[in-house]
């Protein structure tokens, strides 16, 4: 399990490594009205945990389409039905809000970071200036990476932290905006693989699979993508994103993915060798 | 013959009076200094020189940002250019185009660091009045970075701030709490040429 905290001012994310814990394999006791409690076969361990991140909520509407659509209905209800398709397969699934809340964007990413999950997927729908805007689109994070986004191990400070029962722990704190930076790499193998998926049931927009500075990906300490599920700006795919169907379309491509994803560092294509430096000085 | 006196006289004065008038609204008309209704000069307007440059507003296909040239004042400093660059991108666009900026958005103050970072200062409608979208939030921030960065070979990397405050972002997707980069991928050619007026 992975524990994760804010040092207030520090911008630190604490990660201290910790044994998995069984409780989610625990059989489930329930007992019937005049009966002494049934033991029910006991489920089998997820193969995976997985957060999802409904986007916006609360005050937040999100993007609003022309017949008042809102962003944060649309991926609240993709949420929900990923988590109850995802969980049939065997995937433990995490909502960074259950119902229609506020949540600060840097409260998700900590949300995550202590869920123990394999991959993070916020997901929103998106809206243009023109009502033409079409498409389905992931983002990994990346893109135009300014000159303060550089991230080495250097960056990394490791602290000893006391524990209670005495003795203390070596825990490595990784510096608030630059946690999702060593997980870049991963997350675009794996925004490539959602995008594949999500080309089958739904086209996807102008910037297909893309890499950018998205601050609901900054923070995360683990793959993270965010999934614009369609154009709510545009009144077709306004009206499809309110639709059953396409959200148990968009919600299957979704779970299709997470588990065809395996986040091994093998899965990632390897930067061609360099060619040996040669002396610039003449 | 005393009558007739008068009269020459008169008739002078008042052809005199209309040739003044006559002049002074010729003067006024080719340049000379201004009149106040009280009678004092006011220093002469100088004419002013302008420059065109490159704005970017909303592809009306939708696919992205198109570059538009405007005319804008010629400004003695590198701050009063940026802010006239900025005032014409926060305008209405030309015909033929979308606007990606809110509307009632205003400059509340533009300046240069001495490492090249422009710091761009919006009132909270920027925030407030957004349409949402990670799509319309890349152009929105794209349009103000690349008209500084495109037309002020000066500055590198933008940093916007509301209200004086660096904020996280402006409709809660693209990390605007630091300075920003020019992000030319999101500028597009319409009809298979660049959309240059």
């Amino acid at each position: 399990m992975l524990t994760t905290m804010r040092c207030g001012g520090h911008g630190l994310i604490l990660t201290v490594s910790l044994v998995a814990g069984g409780a989610l394999a625990a059989p489930k006791m329930v007992a019937i009205s005049g009966q002494a409690p049934v033991e029910l076969p006991a489920a089998p361990p997820p193969s995976m945990t997985v957060v999802i991140d409904p986007g916006h909520g609360g005050d937040d509407r999100g993007a609003v389409g022309p017949s008042g659509i809102e962003e944060k209905q649309v991926t609240l209800a993709v949420a929900q039905r990923v988590r109850a398709l995802a969980t049939d397969r065997g995937v433990r699934v995490l909502l960074t809000r259950e119902d229609d809340r506020q949540v600060p964007l840097m409260q998700r990413a900590a949300f995550a970071n202590g869920a123990g999950a394999a991959v993070f997927i916020s997901l929103h729908a998106n809206a243009g200036p023109s009502p033409l805007s079409s498409g389905a689109e992931v983002a990994s994070f990346g893109g135009v990476p300014p000159s303060a986004i550089v991230s080495s191990p250097a960056d990394d400070r490791t602290l000893l932290v006391p524990l209670t029962a005495g003795g203390s722990r070596r825990v490595v704190a990784v510096p608030w905006e630059l946690a999702q930076v060593r997980h870049a790499e991963v997350a675009a193998v794996f925004a490539r693989q959602v995008g594949d998926r999500l080309e089958r049931v739904a086209p996807l927009g102008p910037r297909a699979v893309y890499r950018s500075l998205l601050r609901p990906l900054t923070a995360v300490s683990l793959p993270a993508v965010l999934v614009e599920l369609g154009y709510v700006s545009n009144p077709e795919e306004e009206k499809l994103a309110a639709g059953d169907q396409h959200q148990m379309a968009l919600a299957q491509a979704l779970v299709d993915a997470m588990l065809a994803f395996d986040p091994s560092p093998r899965q990632v294509p390897r930067q061609p060798p360099r060619p040996a430096s040669r002396s610039k000085s003449r | 013959m005393t009558l007739w006196r008068i009269a020459a006289v008169a008739a002078g004065v008042v052809a005199l009076a209309a040739f003044g008038w006559a002049a002074l609204l010729i003067f006024q008309a080719t340049g000379g200094p201004a009149i106040t209704v009280t009678g004092e000069p006011v220093p002469a307007a100088t004419p002013t020189a302008h420059i065109n440059v490159t704005i970017f507003f909303g592809a009306s296909s939708g696919r992205g940002l198109v570059a538009s040239r405007i005319e804008v004042p010629l400004e003695p400093n590198v701050a009063a250019q940026g802010e006239a660059i900025l005032q014409a991108a926060l305008g209405d666009p030309p015909a033929g185009v979308l606007r990606v900026v809110p509307i009632g958005t205003r400059l509340r103050g533009f300046y240069v660091d001495s490492r090249g970072d422009a710091f761009v200062d919006l009132t909270s409608e920027v925030r407030a009045a957004h349409p949402g979208g990670s799509f319309g939030e890349a152009l929105t921030v794209a349009a103000l970075v690349n008209a500084v960065t495109t037309n002020l070979r000066a500055v590198r990397r933008v940093q916007l701030l509301v209200e004086g405050e660096e904020v996280e972002t402006l409709a809660g997707h693209l990390d605007v709490s630091q300075p920003v980069v020019p992000d030319s991928s999101l500028v597009v050619t319409e009809g298979g040429r660049a959309l240059l007026r």
